[in-house]
């Protein structure tokens, strides 16, 4: 009777994951590789298999089958990763413009940091520090220990502080 | 070193109350609250589940993957039609009986699965079961037939009136309204009905008539007369000659005058109606008249 071929069920599973399926490749793969584009992918694989898999397991399909996907497109287009910096919103008038200047190459270099994680580091860390993932659902949704997402945020940040360097 | 150890406690919260405080002095955690709060602005786009959703059940329409389910339901359903319609084909040639009916004037042969034979007169329905033959060698008749059966097991004709059981022989059956007869004329017939059971030995016949029994022997022939397309009879009343003269001929006989218990012994043939009527009626004084719309009026004489 569950059945995730019938279309109000499986707009409810789409409702349930698909933001944060949309997050959690955003943080993987970077901007530049469409990961709302992903996601719709991602589900018309599900929809094409919706008589094969119980609605309990949809969310473990989807995130398979879209990292699956992912790596392909990654071997193909073999773009470097890149993120999106949105700007802060101009509420401190009183701030210097040298500040201001200090702050944005601050990020800048941030940006370069999370670019040069590895995938696995910035995934878990990103999930964690910007999503407030709970470590034991990040492990489930990259199929891993917790303690292995525990290490991974932990290296990530590492890098990250050195990457950013001491900052006054 | 120390610093480290605390980090990993504070991405993991599990620093005490003591560690903690004594961390936040550190220059190490400004630098790390300013690269936490920095995160923000790596946020993944906003995602409007809504419009993706929409676009979703767009593209899938588009891609003909809507289309593919529902001709996948409808596939479903002929199935289910189909099997429905199999499903009672099967019912109705396994479960069901088989049934043979003859009409006015007909009379027909059948070949039963052991290859017994029943030959029906006219007006008559048999019915029995194909798959269930190999087990029980049991019909139902209602009307008049001649049965010649193979050897073997137990073979039964269920009437209304009773069932006859033989184990492989030549009888007649005749069931009509207020007349039953049975004629053996091979082997042995057991005749059952609701009051008693009666062996019938080779040229013995059995008739119930209104609930009366008659036992008879005759001495000729091996087959009824009606194989032969004629209607034989032997101390019969005289309506029984007229139904049966009714069926072999699609006409309405309207008696007037005529004493219909009268018992008739003779024969009608069933090729020449003019020829059968002056048979069944000059016997018996009866004039007839034919009229325009197939209707015979027999007219008794007036004493």
């Amino acid at each position: 009777m569950d059945n995730i071929c019938n279309e109000d069920k499986f707009n409810e599973i789409f409702r349930l994951h698909a933001k944060e399926l949309h997050d959690f490749l955003y943080y993987k793969y970077g901007f530049d590789n469409n990961p709302k584009d992903l996601v719709q992918e991602a589900f018309l694989k599900l929809w094409d298999n919706c008589h094969k898999v119980i609605p309990e397991k949809a969310r473990s399909f989807l995130f398979t089958v879209a990292n699956r996907q992912m790596l392909n497109e990654l071997s193909r287009k073999k773009t470097a990763l890149s993120y999106y910096i949105k700007e802060p919103r101009k509420s401190h008038t009183h701030e210097s413009p040298e500040y201001i200047l200090e702050e944005k190459e601050y990020r800048e270099k941030l940006k370069k940091g999370i670019e040069n994680l590895s995938e696995e580091q910035r995934t878990a860390f990103l999930l964690n520090r910007i999503e407030g993932k709970r470590h034991q659902e990040i492990a489930e949704m990259l199929g891993i220990s917790r303690k292995a997402v525990e290490k991974r945020i932990y290296t990530a940040l590492r890098k990250l502080k050195e990457q950013v360097g001491k900052i006054n | 070193m120390k610093t480290d150890k605390h980090i990993e406690k504070w991405l993991n919260g599990t620093l005490s109350e003591e560690e903690r405080k004594q961390f936040e002095e550190t220059e190490a955690y400004k630098e790390l609250i300013k690269l936490s709060d920095s995160l923000k602005y790596f946020k993944a786009p906003d995602y409007d589940t809504e419009k993706e959703l929409k676009r979703f059940n767009t593209n899938k329409a588009k891609e003909g993957r809507q289309v593919k389910i529902k001709w996948q339901k409808t596939l479903l359903r002929v199935a289910a039609m189909l099997t429905l319609v199999v499903g009672s084909y099967l019912y109705y040639t396994y479960f069901l009986p088989e049934t043979i009916e003859t009409s006015i004037a007909e009379s027909r042969e059948i070949i039963l699965p052991d290859s017994s034979i029943v030959i029906m007169n006219a007006v008559s329905k048999i019915s029995y079961n194909e798959r269930k033959w190999d087990k029980t060698r049991e019909l139902e008749l209602i009307g008049e037939a001649f049965f010649k059966v193979k050897k073997g097991s137990k073979f039964d004709v269920k009437t209304t009136e009773g069932t006859i059981s033989v184990l492989g022989t030549q009888f007649n059956v005749k069931q009509r309204k207020d007349f039953f007869e049975v004629v053996c004329f091979e082997g042995l017939v057991s005749v059952q009905t609701p009051f008693e059971n009666n062996e019938l030995p080779a040229n013995h016949t059995i008739r119930i008539i209104n609930g009366k029994v008659f036992k008879n022997q005759f001495s000729e022939g091996f087959e009824p007369a009606w194989i032969n397309n004629e209607s034989a009879f032997t101390s019969v009343p005289f309506h029984q000659v007229i139904s049966e003269f009714e069926r072999q001929y699609d006409v309405d006989i309207l008696p007037q005058n005529v004493n219909m218990d009268q018992i008739f012994t003779g024969r009608f043939t069933h090729k020449d109606m003019i020829l059968a009527l002056k048979s069944i009626t000059i016997p018996q004084n009866i004039s007839y008249q034919i009229t325009e719309d197939r209707q015979i009026i027999l007219s008794g004489e007036i004493e």
